[in-house]
């Protein structure tokens, strides 16, 4: 049997995957219902993890049926690579602003994301600082809402 | 009377009404501009109300949620290309009148109905709203639980063929909501010893990174192919007006108007059922006691326009007094609440009846200011177009960091921003809807209280949910609205099947 959407294969073994880990988490570090009346804290979970096992096996089996008329395959994003070079930018910033500071990320993470796009390096860097500058005053010193700090601030 | 007055007083004072004037400016701004939505705002003007108080706060969000509403006519009427997904409608005759040189008789009246619109929703909401809350109040934990799956079935059932793929992204969203300390016992459930997983994941950063995320990208991608510039698309602004419809344009339009308006707030109130499906189905109702729809009429854009704002009425009566949001605006909004200390549910009536009626007036006066903004703003907002898409989103992207974080003063709040974005990109791009898992995450919590509260009445049994008539009667029509588009395959199948032979 060839798969046929490849796509929907894909998620339903990730999903299973997780939810095989997920149960597991649930049956080995949740503790079972203490009272007859209440459920328990594995209740929830499980239900849930249960459904989402059953509905990718639904995907998983009919990730083998041929398209039908007027069915088509679903596309990858246009630019696939780009999207995911901008999604590393922007999850490289983040991993900074916890270590550095948000001045700092958001400063390199927005000035990636203009350089991936082709800008001129000084423009890059020049428009990131303002809008880091113009957004940590607004926040932090006009509004008082407090921004993360890291190494620098 | 008192509450009425509370809510009036309320509402008096500076700092609120200047909120709602930025609130309907920002929508606007955000729905004028294709590509971007004002849920966007929303979400990024969460972070700017923790100043603000309560009242303030709300009347911003609701500013943004009922300007949004109605800016996105303009670029569907000039343009042609609609703002928001709502104003596609509009386009069909709207652009045609710009074509014939009627743009500014098409730009008045779409401001006229869009109000029009969204005030006969709200007087809707303000008749019902009370009227059932005041029965919900008496509902147990079994009718709340089967309320909230019947919300759930009626967004799950409009993923048509991929019911899978919307029935997974709801329990997805349900699972991300068993995260964090148990309601009941309070055991650490899926925080890898991580402290500050232990009060769950809060619905708003997921929120941000569904509506942000994947358009930050897009607009990125689409720059980094154009060389980091992406053309402006305004239009000339020297000659756009948007003159008050004169009476007689306004009579001709009476039965468009009343006709829409009504049906837009019947859908805005049916989950998942708001948004783009009631201007188009308003538009095609109203196009077979109006001939002349379609060639570019003034009732054409009224019909779609008075539908599109009428949704928000509809789509308040249940968030506000059942506290079930019917779309991603009112599911903003709730979340939005919650953050300022109000839970939206019948409950919220009766302790904080001030607050009811202030939101309710707050949004009598918006819509009042939209129409006024409108008529002598247009063209500034059309100016708005010319600003580089590129050099927003990237303004946007920071945002986005700052709202997520002072939601809860928590780093991991910027990773599930981040994380959800991520997901929510791809789910984009293969068809999975976004809507069941937004619902999911925000009513996760009230879902698993109810179950657990209503199972724990007879011990575990199932039994709890047949013995009350009204949770029945609700889980029933949530099974039949889920089997529906099912048993609507095999019969397509079978009749294929026939013809076949």
């Amino acid at each position: 049997m060839k798969i046929q959407r490849k796509d929907n294969f894909i998620v339903a073994v990730v999903l299973l995957v997780l939810v095989a880990f997920f149960l597991w988490q649930t049956y080995t570090t949740l503790p079972a219902s203490a009272t007859a009346s209440d459920m328990g804290a594995r209740f929830m979970p499980t239900v849930t993890l249960v459904a989402i096992a059953i509905l990718s096996v639904i995907l998983l089996v009919g990730s083998f049926k041929p398209y039908g008329e007027g069915e088509e395959a679903a596309k990858a994003p246009e630019d696939l690579k780009s999207a995911l070079l901008f999604l590393a930018v922007i999850g490289i910033a983040i991993f900074l602003i916890r270590y550095l500071g948000f001045a700092v990320g958001a400063f390199i993470g927005e000035c990636g994301c203009l350089m991936l796009m082709h800008w001129k390096p000084l423009k890059s860097i020049l428009f990131s600082l303002v809008t880091v500058a113009v957004i940590v005053l607004l926040f932090q010193f006009l509004l008082n809402v407090p921004l993360p700090t890291g190494i620098f601030f | 009377m008192d509450m009425f007055l509370g809510g009036l007083m309320a509402l008096a004072n500076l700092q609120t009404i200047l909120m709602m004037i930025v609130g309907t400016l920002a929508g606007m701004i955000f729905a004028v501009i294709p590509g971007l939505t004002f849920s966007t705002a929303m979400v990024l003007l969460v972070p700017f109300t923790f100043g603000l108080d309560p009242i303030g706060a709300v009347g911003l969000m609701m500013g943004v949620y009922a300007g949004g509403m109605c800016g996105g006519a303009f670029s569907a009427i000039l343009l042609g290309i609609p703002g928001t997904p709502s104003a596609a409608a509009t386009v069909f005759d709207g652009h045609k009148m710009t074509l014939k040189g009627q743009g500014d008789k098409a730009c008045g009246i779409a401001a006229f109905s869009s109000v029009f619109g969204g005030v006969f929703s709200l007087v809707v909401l303000m008749l019902l709203a009370p009227q059932i809350a005041k029965v919900a109040v008496k509902f147990g934990a079994p009718v709340i639980f089967s309320l909230v799956i019947l919300g759930f079935s009626c967004v799950v059932s409009l993923s048509g063929k991929e019911l899978t793929k919307g029935l997974l992204s709801g329990f997805v969203g349900l699972f991300l909501c068993c995260i964090g300390s148990d309601p009941v016992v309070g055991s650490a459930r899926f925080t890898f010893g991580n402290v500050n997983l232990l009060a769950g994941i809060n619905s708003m950063p997921v929120l941000i990174g569904m509506f942000a995320l994947p358009e930050i990208i897009n607009v990125f991608v689409e720059g980094r192919k154009a060389g980091g510039h992406l053309d402006s698309i305004a239009p000339d602004t020297k000659n756009v007006r948007a003159p008050f419809p004169s009476l007689k344009e306004i009579w001709s339009c009476r039965k468009q108007l009343l006709y829409s308006s009504t049906l837009g707030t019947c859908l805005g109130f049916i989950p998942g059922c708001a948004g783009p499906m009631a201007p188009f189905m308003a538009y095609d109702h109203c196009k077979r006691f109006t001939p002349d729809m379609g060639t570019g009429v003034i009732q054409g854009v009224a019909a779609p326009e008075a539908a599109n704002n009428a949704t928000q009425g509809g789509a308040m009566i249940p968030m506000m007094a059942l506290g079930i949001p019917c779309d991603s605006c009112s599911a903003i909004i709730l979340a939005a609440f919650t953050i300022h200390g109000f839970a939206p549910g019948p409950l919220l009536f009766q302790n904080d009846g001030a607050f009811v009626y202030a939101v309710f007036i707050a949004l009598v006066v918006i819509y009042l200011m939209a129409l006024g903004l409108q008529f002598w703003g247009i063209k500034a907002l059309m100016k708005i177009l010319a600003v580089p898409k590129v050099q927003l989103m990237s303004v946007i992207l920071v945002l986005a960091f700052v709202g997520a974080y002072a939601i809860d003063l928590n780093f991991v709040s910027i990773v599930v921003m981040f994380l959800s974005g991520f997901v929510s990109y791809f789910m984009r791009h293969y068809g999975y809807p976004s809507m069941p898992l937004i619902l999911g995450v925000v009513l996760g919590g009230t879902m698993e209280a109810r179950l657990r509260a209503a199972l724990s009445l007879t011990n575990g049994s199932l039994s709890i949910f047949a013995e009350q008539p009204l949770s029945l009667v609700f889980l029933g029509i949530a099974l039949v609205i889920l089997l529906l588009p099912l048993i609507n395959r095999i019969r397509s199948y079978r009749k294929k099947e026939e013809v076949q032979i």
